[in-house]
């Protein structure tokens, strides 16, 4: 199946002869200091003294392509008198434009610049006397591509039909330019059509709303002149003004695959106009009867076909009954009348869902259909209409998709669809009628065909699996060649000489050959057996042996790994000395500070993690964590790809969770994962009101962005209908404001609850946000989400989706904490709100807010001011990235003296989760389920997407420390009971103990003790302390039964050792 | 494990426990120190039914007497007193539904009371938004808040280790907060391991693992970290350590159970006898069993769902027994007089109350059923009506707006004339003596109801 292939839009650097680049000419170069540039708000003229400002920072980073704001100082750090505007120039103007020149208001101390990065490379940012060393780098995420919009994927086409693409192409606006002249310089963005065999087409009509920053291209293809099968269309767009190392960088769109039919053969082809289908019934008859010669020639097209391509039809093939619509779609007096461009004469008018137009007629057999239908329509918040297809009196679309123009066009209604044979009445309805203020959505329909498509094509999705036009998007998987490997073992760690106290591991890698695998792996301390055999090594895995180091002391003890293959074969490492110590050491030695890194950063011990700290050093395993993309990860894309699989259901709040856990249990990158359910938790949205598929879709955003600058993660959450919905923006009118989501970003998301700003920059924000909002359209699925299954709900398919709506914005002239908005017409309003994400991304208030609140997560609440100020210089030295972030907290003293932490409800499930997942071998399936996962959130109350207010699960440890939650961990551990056996060999676990066994350890007086000691290595990576040991002794006893010693283990991770991260 | 010795916890201990746990942090949000948290009446307990789905009041407390009500309601309408099928008279204005007879004599005797057009001017007709205001006590941006009685907890003291219970699954935003509250399925599922059976114990095995697990927990101390003490001092001692925190949540946890098992280990006999088949009558019993155990309840809550009857609500007619509305009102009445029954005595400390989305549109809909509408009514049974003493000129509290086409709100639904945060403030102000109004459902101007 063809799910591995990321369907994703990637950067390619074109050859570059096909340049297509402007550079806009900086016109702010350093001549143009002596001149202070203009601005419409006509600030009061004064000439600050020397150095005056100053930067927060001395160096800053920017991503190339992207808009940015950069925050300065007053230097004397008094309010300033007047308004003051500061020219700003960049060393080399070919790698910064500056966008805005830096201004402080009246009373404020902080002001504010605006630039774009254009290309990668170092130079000097200047204001005064004031320099920021600048680091541009290349732009970490994608800035969302162009859509294909229609056709949907799986759709049948023939003759000409339209193509329709959407891209966001709002460049920033360049207060220093002109609009006249900006017009001469700013292209708009330019998107070709990429078929088979290489053609690109260019579009035949490319249309910017009045409403918002949607572009719209419309592509005309003609199916007939290409060969009959699967297609893939894919739209690519040349980035303006941008480039990377190596040249222009192209962005393409999610590939849509679909199926070129020909339609041949009587009776397989019903066309006519929409207006006569509805014109009442007896009309309708003798109009079809006079009109039945006309009827035979096939018509298609805005872009009309031959006519020797005409089919016959009729007879007892395909054939129009008399009109009766399902009384559900309107009791209306369907409206018809003429208009301009349409084929047919007559249009059928729909100006709200009611009536819908209806079509009946005999289907000739069951087979699949394929409805076409030349449309057009009026846009109202930058949104065309969505129809929806429906049979008979279902009331689940058989077929849904949006209009792609405002003109006349030929379109595929949506994917094929079954039918019996029979009478049938085919309807389609107007799904997302708006009107209001001076806008009104409206549909018109002129003509339909509806083919019965040939038996090749009866399941084109699947077919078009198959497609790949142009690059692949994905390598195919290396192969590496099976060349015979002898068997050896290398140990790769404790280090010679290491010391070791309390409890450490040994970590070896086994190569073996394919003919002979390896048949276990052992270890040895002072050539006696630890017991810790491990069957079956897999190839090329690190072996992990915990290495309770209880009652040891005394220095040179030697440690070696032994490995054996089938034939009996015995293979040894070559042997490290390490000391045991009896009192702990003054600073903690490497394992212990790798329990430590992955108790906060990941998900605790569990053996892969612990391995590759150990093995690859703690800075090496941190940044390969950070660093890995999700989308290029294989393994991370088949995870999410059996996650669907098992929870296919996109519109059931308990598959939305149950998925989400899969992954968190399942993802090989713990670190990413942790953060991104920190970062999810920092925009909180709440299922029970987002509804799950728009949770599940901000989810995905979150979970593929990662470790991402904030402003990026912002943005995500800003354009997620799960937030929109969830905190009313969507709700939120110039003339009746919500200030809901206005309040809650600068408090919560930004700039924090004692950020600065007042109850007046709430709603002056509100304001500004307004038309920032949603739209009802037809659902487009998600590539990730090609195999999902979603029956409509209430939603009866569609689904809301982001849009800019200028006309919702009065566009007035804004002062918001500490930053001025111009007054806008309606094609800048938009530019408006991202320029205020911007700043709010860049205020450092959010800066020291969110690095407080990442402390809390990963040090504690305790976090002491100077950790977090330490991490709020390198937010703001780091244009907001986190990576960098984090990396400056793992690298902080402060980070590794924090005190033990309450693992939460979350916590406490996905470290036994994964940890037993690691153990084993456990097949799949015998893991903890995600269901089971589930309750346990639940009955802890901290279900996964279940937060109701928006401030997110509390930080606090106090917060998961109450009666309920303490018994549902109780509970939930000793359900997992046989599981939890896993974590010591079974040979351990045998009553009396079988001593010939040779996976006992060689001194094997002590078992319970060493039970219990593995145990805990395995939980919590650590030895109980004293108390704790003691109470696990003495339940033990000292002659356990197998039963008592499967309790033990059960025990211990009902401890309160367990309990911490 | 040995039960007894710690049946009687000194609520001093109690009370230790419990400011340990709270952050102090929240206090000062409230404007409050720890001089003003004060003791609540002893023994006194508010038990709250939360009809959700939007109950329908006028079906409930049956406003015969207006003359617009008939009209209104041509199929589900409940006919006059006398008729067939017609309300049990309350007053000559007001009647019961008459699958809510089991009341009537409770009505009669001053022990309960019905007060009508209860609302707030802000009402959005959303169950999420309606059950959000009810629950938080806030109206507006209800999103950021507490529910309100997890702030009634935090702003006073009680007198024993279980102040509040929540009789279902998941603890419901009423009692969501920094406070600790319990929710239970039901009294007798107190295994600290897997949920067993109603009456099933601990196999020695698991007895003798809570005992060691009640002793690790007890001794659960940091380790030892001189940097890490040194280096995070300064607000560490603000912010309990976690080993602090679980070994004092434990405690809390063991000593609870103890409590609840010493209770459920006494065999209970209803002073009444209980309806067969009613889920509410079976955790209301366990409420009144809690009660009678004197262990310091003071709230408890039981949801009480599928009041949104958008169709086919039901009527009663002579051949008709009400449907499935009736079926709803006839097991809510059947288990509170039962209840009130079982207390006996008792009953003079305790206050039922029920609270609801928001009403129903004054008129029934298409499908004979009725939609999201405005104000509703609320039922209260207790020694506390009683004591009010207004219950017998006047079963029916609150002004009446009429139902008339210009009576009603936007001329669809009963207008209030009762803001429900003066109930609210008037259950925890009269009832269980907190003072804290202005906490517990801040931004209001508080007028007096005169329902206790």
């Amino acid at each position: 199946m063809g799910w591995t292939r990321p369907h994703i839009p990637i950067r390619r650097a074109a050859l570059p002869f096909v340049t297509l680049l402007v550079v806009l000419a900086p016109l702010a170069g350093f001549s143009a200091e002596s001149t202070p540039p203009e601005s419409d708000r006509q600030p009061v003229e004064v000439t600050p003294p020397d150095e005056a400002l100053t930067f927060l920072t001395r160096r800053a980073v920017l991503w190339a392509g992207r808009s940015q704001v950069i925050p300065v100082r007053m230097k004397n750090d008094a309010p300033a008198d007047d308004e003051l505007t500061f020219p700003v120039s960049a060393a080399d103007p070919g790698l910064v434009e500056i966008l805005r020149p830096a201004t402080v208001l009246a009373g404020e101390k902080l002001g504010f610049l605006r630039v774009r990065a254009l290309r990668p490379g170092r130079t000097q940012l200047r204001v005064r006397g004031a320099e920021l060393e600048l680091d541009i780098r290349n732009d970490p995420v994608v800035e969302p591509g162009p859509r294909i919009i229609g056709p949907v994927r799986g759709a049948a086409v023939w003759g000409k039909f339209a193509v329709g693409v959407e891209m966001l192409d709002a460049p920033p606006r360049n207060e220093l330019i002109e609009e006249s002249e900006k017009e001469q310089v700013a292209q708009p963005a330019r998107v070709q059509l990429r078929l088979p065999n290489g053609r690109q087409l260019e579009p035949i009509a490319a249309t910017q709303s009045d409403a918002g920053p949607v572009r719209r291209f419309t592509f005309e293809v003609s199916a007939d002149e290409l060969p009959a099968g699967p297609l893939s269309l894919v739209a690519v767009v040349a980035r303006q003004n941008v480039t990377n190392d190596s040249g222009l960088l192209e962005i393409e769109s999610e590939p849509v695959a679909i199926t070129v039919v020909r339609p041949t053969g009587p009776g397989t082809l019903l066309a006519g106009s929409c207006a006569d289908a509805v014109e009442g019934t007896p009309k309708l008859l003798q109009a079809l009867n006079a009109k039945r010669v006309a009827l035979v020639s096939r018509e298609v097209g805005p872009f009309h076909s031959p006519e020797d391509e005409a089919t016959e039809l009729l007879g007892d093939a395909l054939k129009p009954l008399t009109p009766s619509r399902p009384s559900r779609f309107g009791a209306k007096r369907p409206k018809t009348g003429p208009m301009a461009g349409s084929q047919s004469g007559r249009v059928f008018l729909a100006i709200s869902a009611d009536p819908a137009w209806s079509l009946p007629f005999v289907a000739p057999a069951a087979a699949r259909y394929q409805l076409f239908l030349r449309a057009r329509g009026d846009e109202a918040m930058g949104v065309l209409p969505s129809v929806a297809l429906y049979l008979n009196e279902s009331e689940q679309p058989a077929a849904l998709g949006r209009l792609v123009q405002r003109d006349w066009h030929r379109m595929p209604l949506g994917a094929p669809f079954s039918m019996e044979a029979g009478p049938q009445v085919l309807s389609v309805q107007f799904k997302n009628d708006f009107s209001g203020g001076k806008e009104d959505r409206n549909l018109f329909l002129d003509r339909y065909e509806l083919l019965r498509l040939p038996d090749g094509t009866e399941n084109p999705e699947h077919k078009a699996d198959d497609v790949v036009v142009g690059d692949k998007h994905s390598a195919p998987p290396l192969r590496v060649p099976s060349v015979p490997a002898r068997l050896s073992v290398a140990l790769l760690y404790p280090r010679d000489g290491q010391n070791i106290f309390g409890a450490d591991a040994v970590v070896a890698r086994i190569t073996d050959s394919p003919e002979h695998p390896a048949a276990w792996a052992d270890v040895f301390l002072d050539d006696q057996s630890l017991g810790l055999r491990v069957e079956k090594p897999a190839p090329g895995q690190l072996v992990v042996f915990p290495l309770p180091a209880r009652g040891l002391t005394g220095s040179s003890h030697h440690l070696r790994v032994c490995v054996a293959d089938d034939t009996g074969r015995v293979q040894d490492s070559s042997a490290r000395f390490v000391n045991f110590l009896a009192l702990p050491p003054a600073v903690p030695g490497p394992y212990e500070r790798a329990v430590h890194l992955l108790n906060r950063f990941a998900y605790g011990p569990e053996p892969r993690e612990l391995a590759a700290v150990l093995t690859m050093g703690e800075e090496n395993w941190l940044n390969a964590r950070l660093n890995a993309g999700f989308i290029e990860s294989a393994a991370e894309q088949e995870t999410l790809a059996r996650a669907i699989a098992k929870y296919p259901r996109l519109d059931d709040s308990g598959q939305t969770i149950q998925r989400a856990l899969f992954q968190a249990i399942n993802s090989d990158n713990p670190v990413r994962s942790r953060f991104t359910a920190f970062m999810e938790n920092h925009f909180s949205t709440w299922m029970s009101k987002t509804q799950p598929a728009p949770k599940w879709h901000e989810h995905i955003a979150f979970v593929r962005l990662g470790l991402a600058p904030f402003a990026d993660l912002l943005e995500a959450s800003a354009r997620s209908s799960a937030m929109l919905v969830y905190l009313d923006q969507e709700k939120s009118y110039a003339r009746k404001l919500n200030e809901n989501y206005a309040r809650e970003i600068m408090e919560l998301h930004t700039l924090g609850v004692h950020g600065g700003y007042s109850q007046t920059d709430v709603t002056t924000l509100a304001g500004l946000l307004t038309g920032w909002t949603l739209a009802s359209e037809a659902r487009l699925p998600l590539p990730t989400e090609e195999k999902m299954q979603c029956n409509g709900g209430n939603d009866g398919g569609m689904e809301k989706d982001f849009r800019y709506d200028s006309f919702l914005n009065d566009g007035k002239a804004r002062r918001v904490f500490g930053i001025a908005f111009d007054q806008a017409p309606p094609a800048q309003r938009y530019d408006r709100v991202r320029l205020a994400l911007e700043f709010l991304a860049a205020h450092p208030a959010t800066a020291g807010h969110i690095c407080r609140k990442i402390a809390n997560h990963y040090v504690g609440t305790s976090a002491p001011d100077a950790l977090v100020e330490d991490l709020t210089r390198v937010y703001l030295e780091n244009g907001g990235d986190l990576r960098c972030v984090l990396r400056a907290l793992a690298a902080h003293p402060l980070f590794w003296n924090a005190p033990d932490r309450l693992a939460t409800p979350q916590d406490y499930a996905l470290r036994l989760a994964r940890l037993l997942r690691s153990v084993g071998p456990v097949p799949d399936g015998k893991n903890v389920k995600p269901e089971d996962i589930e309750r346990f959130l639940k009955l802890s109350g901290m279900d996964l997407f279940d937060r109701v207010t928006p401030d997110g699960y509390p930080e606090q440890d106090a917060a998961y420390a109450d009666s309920n939650a303490l018994l549902q961990r109780w509970r939930f551990a000793q359900k997992l009971g046989a599981l939890l056996n896993n974590l010591v060999p079974t040979a351990w676990r045998q009553s009396p103990p079988q001593s010939e066994d040779a996976t006992l350890p060689a001194n094997a007086s002590d078992v319970p003790q060493r039970l219990i000691d593995l145990a805990a290595l395995r939980l919590t990576g650590r030895l109980l302390p004293t108390a704790s040991n003691k109470e696990t002794r003495d339940f033990l006893g000292d002659t356990p039964t197998a039963e008592e010693m499967q309790q033990a283990i059960v025990f211990v991770s009902l401890l309160p050792e367990s309990n911490l991260r | 494990m040995d039960i007894t010795r710690r049946f009687f916890l000194k609520s001093t201990a109690a009370v230790a426990a419990y400011t340990a746990l709270t952050p102090h942090r929240v206090l000062a949000e409230a404007g409050l120190t720890l001089a003003d948290i004060k003791k609540v009446h002893r023994g006194k307990t508010l038990v709250v039914i939360f009809l959700r789905g939007g109950m329908d009041g006028l079906n409930c407390l049956v406003p015969y007497g207006d003359p617009a009500y008939a009209g209104l309601r041509k199929g589900i309408g409940v006919a006059r007193p006398g008729q067939a099928g017609g309300a049990v008279d309350l007053d000559g204005f007001f009647g019961l539904h008459p699958r809510a007879a089991a009341l009537a004599p409770w009505f009669k005797n001053g022990v309960a009371a019905g007060l009508h057009a209860v609302g707030y001017d802000r009402n959005t007709r959303s169950h999420f938004e309606e059950q959000d205001t009810w629950e938080t006590g806030v109206a507006g941006n209800t999103i950021s808040s507490d529910g309100w009685l997890n702030r009634h907890l935090l702003t006073s003291q009680g007198h024993g280790p279980i102040r509040a219970v929540s009789i279902g699954d998941n603890l419901p935003r009423i009692l969501r907060g920094p406070a600790p509250a319990f929710a239970v399925r039901g009294i007798t599922d107190l295994s600290l391991f897997v949920g067993k059976k109603e009456g099933a114990v601990d196999t020695p095995a698991q007895t003798k693992m809570a005992a060691a697990l009640e002793h690790a927990y007890a001794c659960c101390d940091p380790r030892v970290h001189a940097a890490a003490a040194a280096a995070h001092a300064q607000v560490s001692l603000e912010i309990p350590d976690a080993h602090s925190l679980l070994r004092q949540t434990a405690n809390t946890t063991f000593e609870g159970i103890a409590e609840l098992r010493n209770v459920v280990s006494q065999t209970y006999a209803p002073a009444a006898p209980y309806p067969e088949k009613n889920e509410l009558a079976k955790r209301l019993q366990q409420v009144a069993r809690l009660i009678k155990a004197d262990i310091g309840l003071e709230v408890a809550e039981i949801d009480y769902g599928g009041w949104d009857t958008h169709q086919n609500q039901g009527n009663v007619t002579a051949a008709n027994d009400g449907g499935n509305y009736g079926r709803l009102v006839g097991g809510l009445a059947d288990a509170l007089a039962a209840f009130a029954a079982d207390l006996e005595s008792r009953l003079d400390d305790v206050l039922v109350v029920t609270l609801s989305d928001f009403g129903r549109t004054a008129a029934e809909n298409g499908n004979g059923g009725t939609d999201h509408g405005w104000a509703n009514c609320m039922l209260a049974l207790g020694g506390a009506v009683r004591a009010a003493g207004h219950a017998q000129p006047r079963p029916v509290l609150g002004r009446w707006p009429g139902l008339g086409p210009e009576q009603l709100h936007q001329k669809r639904d009963l207008l209030h004339t009762t803001d429900f945060r003066d109930v609210l403030g008037e259950l925890v102000g009269q009832h269980l003596g907190n003072r804290q109004l202005q906490t517990l459902l801040p931004g209001h101007d508080f007028q007096r109801v005169g329902l206790i």
